[in-house]
């Protein structure tokens, strides 16, 4: 089910009124059906996928908090491989078929293996790292392994972020699935608040944008550079409205429960470095990449080859994590160079427009690799960012260009207008260390319900429903 | 907890009025379903249900699901200007023809619709290819990715389709144009176009245009002046060319070969316009590129053992101004004529069509765009 579907509509209030209906000892039930169901509208048989794995995870955390040596250790490595196990047959099962079958052919062998015929689990990457996080927490002690099935499987189930995170741990969210959330008038106002927001930033910037990004990324050979830039600004911030709208809208239904689920996105594009950006986007990937990859390789407390390669495998691992392609190892290769050539250079530090441009400009070179289907395409946009750059003199010509090919100047306004609202909304959350819930709190009744109307307006009027998912369900 | 919920009443109050009619208008009248259960309640409704949105924008998909469930011999594809073409015009043509007009828009989506057909049906086609295919100021064999999502996405976007009702429905509605008896009525039509003002596809894909047929004069194009207009201004499908486009004789090269692969018999045509439309055309010196395109296209044609037939102006085969819905669109008479002119050149198509009873028809047929049974 799409957060931006009628079934979603329908189906969110209801349960949300429920919630609060149903006496304490239903809730966990309540949400755990409310959850199954959210997720088997996409393809239902898969559920089984995911409790076939909660079942292993549940008795891995029971055995190993009973256990010592051997048995504990045992236990642990039985559920990392349940779950690294159901990510490598689902995700990179074709991914090694394709490239085995292309070394094959290389050395002229006469074997090839045949493809195998598997529609990719929504958000399974999502929900085995959310599992994992839980065992692995469990073996270091940090928590205690879970008795009650229903709760552990609400853990991983809980559906507001079920299939596009952010990626919990069990610390943060496990206690809160068992206390007695009384509906509170003031979390319900921050997490519509908070909807409203991520509902703006998906249907009325993200997929406007997305019509301008397919388009042209349809045929990259056939645009102008400048116009190949657009499209690539365009997908930074389609990306951006798409993934943070998506956490915005999955930790405001959360609030509204009264579950305050981690904060997924601090501004990212007001970020002065790549190890800056790195500390505002996809925060819940990047700790957990940070917590259960980096620090055990050794961190930054290692030499410093050591502590390069660290960086790069971290990065090409989290490439990989987002899809079995190798547009997206290039993807994590080049950040983790980015990162490596940044703290070499000692550019880490400093506030100056010209670092946040510069910094903008290198992590949307590097989308080309995350939004192109194959390398090759992604060369073939690399190579025609500087062709024709006159054509940028003539912007009559291009938008001539863009409207025959669908975009007309109205869906631009839409999408140009969407993105300045979203860089000034971040420009003074990030001067007031707040989000736009509270930020919307501090304004006189006034202004605030102008907004509220006004956002609600666009998202009526100029959103863009139905067909485009949040891109992060593909991982 | 009083204030909370009076807050967000206040708030929702004016979105659930704006959407709540709008979403009213497309349940009633069935134009809420999605393109694939719309065609199967249009396959098994009865023969002279019509489908017609007005509001809703599903026909690509829909005329694909339709030429799935009716898995006929023959399609036409086109734009609009292929929709006249009706079974009656052919031999058994309730079994074997179906209009799949829209099916299509530009060039390059062609090929992307045939990639959909099944190997088995169809395994003949009509092809109209608008003249403004061949200008390059109206390219049309750029691709676009939307086509693709447009033709293979089933499902129902009812969230898309009340915001788009949203703008228009309430000033149909305070216009007179959008009747509630007509939307709640027993009608089999489905659609809001079908149910209020007749207009849509019948049960073979082709259309009914009742509003025109009852009120010629009332149509926008009357006289043609919108056509005139947009020929001299060299806007909306009429803009200005000397040269054919390059970019589309690749993809016709590229769709013909395709086609022979696929084992599809394709003849071609050339869409007409009315003859004073056609005159008005060519006076301009400012369209020469229409000129250009049989000379040009022909033999690519030929090259792949199929025939074009070039009706722009299609005075030669008896049409007239009053055979037209307007300055591009032929009726059904003047189909009927180009039909037969076709059939005498092309044998598989010969074998589909009784040329006698067509003849005859035609001539007993008053002026007008019709044609009598």
């Amino acid at each position: 089910m799409l957060f931006n579907s009628f079934e979603f509509l329908v189906f969110f209030p209801i349960v949300t009124a429920l919630y609060f209906a149903v006496p304490l000892r239903l809730r966990w039930v309540l949400l755990l059906v409310a959850s199954s169901t959210f997720y088997m509208a996409f393809i239902p048989r898969y559920i089984l996928i995911i409790y076939a794995t909660i079942i292993v995870d549940y008795f891995a955390g029971l055995v190993i908090e009973r256990s010592e040596g051997r048995r504990r250790r045992f236990a642990l490595i039985a559920s990392l491989v349940a779950n690294i196990g159901a990510l490598a047959v689902f995700k990179y099962c074709n991914f090694f078929i394709d490239n085995a079958n292309a070394f094959g052919r290389a050395l002229d062998l006469p074997v090839t293996m045949a493809r195998w015929d598997i529609i990719l689990p929504i958000g399974l990457s999502f929900h085995t790292f959310q599992a994992m996080s839980y065992t692995i927490e469990v073996y270091r002690g940090n928590v205690r392994a879970e008795r009650n099935f229903a709760v552990y499987a609400l853990y991983v189930l809980f559906y507001p972020q079920l299939v596009a995170g952010p990626i919990e741990r069990p610390q943060n969210i496990i206690h809160q699935l068992r206390e007695r959330h009384r509906f509170d008038p003031v979390r319900a106002t921050e997490g519509l608040r908070l909807m409203l927001w991520g509902f703006f930033k998906k249907v009325v910037v993200a997929d406007r944008l997305a019509h301008v990004v397919d388009v042209v990324y349809a045929n990259p050979d056939s645009w102008p550079g400048p116009v190949l830039v657009l499209a690539t600004v365009a997908f930074a911030f389609q990306i951006y409205a798409d993934f943070s709208g998506y956490s915005d809208i999955a930790i405001g239904a959360a609030r509204i429960m009264g579950i305050d689920l981690m904060t997924n996105f601090r501004q990212p594009y007001l970020a002065r470095s790549v190890s800056e950006f790195w500390s505002r986007w996809h925060i819940s990937l990047s700790s957990w990449f940070r917590d259960y990859l980096y620090f055990p390789l050794g961190g930054n407390r290692v030499c410093a080859w050591r502590h390069r390669f660290n960086l790069m495998a971290t990065f090409v691992v989290s490439g990989l994590w987002h899809g079995a392609n190798w547009t997206f190892v290039c993807w994590g290769a080049l950040n983790g160079a980015y990162l490596i050539m940044e703290r070499a250079m000692g550019a880490e530090r400093g506030k100056s427009l010209a670092r946040l441009l510069v910094t903008f400009g290198l992590i949307s070179f590097s989308w080309i690799f995350f939004r192109a289907s194959s390398i090759d395409e992604a060369f073939r946009v690399i190579s025609g960012l500087c062709r024709d750059a006159s054509a940028v003199l003539h912007p009559a010509g291009i938008l001539r260009a863009l409207d025959r090919a669908d975009l007309d100047w109205y869906k631009l306004v839409v999408a140009a207008g969407g993105v300045l609202v979203i860089l000034l909304v971040d420009q003074r959350a990030n001067r007031a260390g707040a989000d736009i819930a509270v930020l919307l709190g501090r304004l006189r009744a006034l202004p605030r319900w102008g907004l509220y109307y006004g956002a609600g307006a666009a998202i009526a009027l100029l959103g863009w429903y139905g067909e485009q998912q949040f891109i992060y369900f593909q991982f | 907890m009083q204030r909370f919920f009076a807050k967000l009443t206040v708030f929702l109050t004016p979105f659930l009025v704006g959407f709540g009619f709008p979403a009213f208008v497309l349940v009633a009248s069935r134009e809420s379903l999605s393109a694939d259960e719309i065609a199967r309640l249009h396959f098994d409704g009865p023969l002279d249900a019509l489908y017609g949105a007005a509001y809703t924008n599903p026909d690509a998909r829909y005329k694909l699901v339709g030429i799935e469930l009716r898995k006929p011999d023959l399609v036409t594809i086109g734009s609009s200007r292929v929709l006249e073409f009706e079974s009656g015009l052919f031999v058994d043509g309730s079994r074997r023809f179906y209009n799949g007009g829209l099916l299509i828009e530009r060039l390059y989506e062609i090929r992307r619709a045939m990639r959909h057909f099944d190997g088995r049906h169809p395994k003949y086609v009509l092809l109209g290819i608008d003249q403004w295919s061949f200008n390059a100021a109206w390219p049309s064999a750029v691709d676009n990715p939307l086509y693709e999502r447009e033709i293979s996405a089933g499902v129902s976007d009812l969230l898309n389709a009340i915001q788009r009702t949203a703008r228009f429905a309430w000033p149909d509605l305070i216009h007179g144009k959008l009747s509630m008896a007509s939307l709640i009525g027993g009608a089999p039509h489905l659609g809001v176009n079908a149910r209020t003002r007749g207009n849509g596809f019948r049960w073979d894909g082709s259309m009914v245009y009742a509003d025109r047929l009852r009120d010629p004069n009332g149509e926008r194009d009357f006289d043609f002046r919108e056509s005139f207009s947009r020929i001299a201004e060299g806007r909306r499908r009429f803009e200005f060319g000397s040269d054919v486009d390059e970019a589309a004789l690749k993809e016709l090269e590229l769709l013909l070969r395709e086609a022979r692969e696929r084992g599809l018999e394709v003849v071609a045509y050339l869409p007409p316009f009315a003859p004073s439309v056609e005159r008005r055309l060519r006076a301009t010196g400012k369209h020469s590129y229409v000129d250009k395109i049989s000379p040009v296209i022909t033999p690519i044609f030929a090259r792949h053992g199929f025939k074009v037939f070039d009706f722009t102006s299609c005075e030669s085969v008896g049409c007239t101004d009053e055979e037209f819905l307007d300055g591009f669109h032929a009726g059904t008479k003047a189909d009927a004529r180009m039909l037969a002119a076709m059939a005498d050149q092309v044998p598989w198509l010969d074998g589909m069509v009784d040329q006698e009873l067509l003849t005859q028809r035609i001539e007993r047929t008053p002026p007008g765009p019709g044609l009598s049974p």
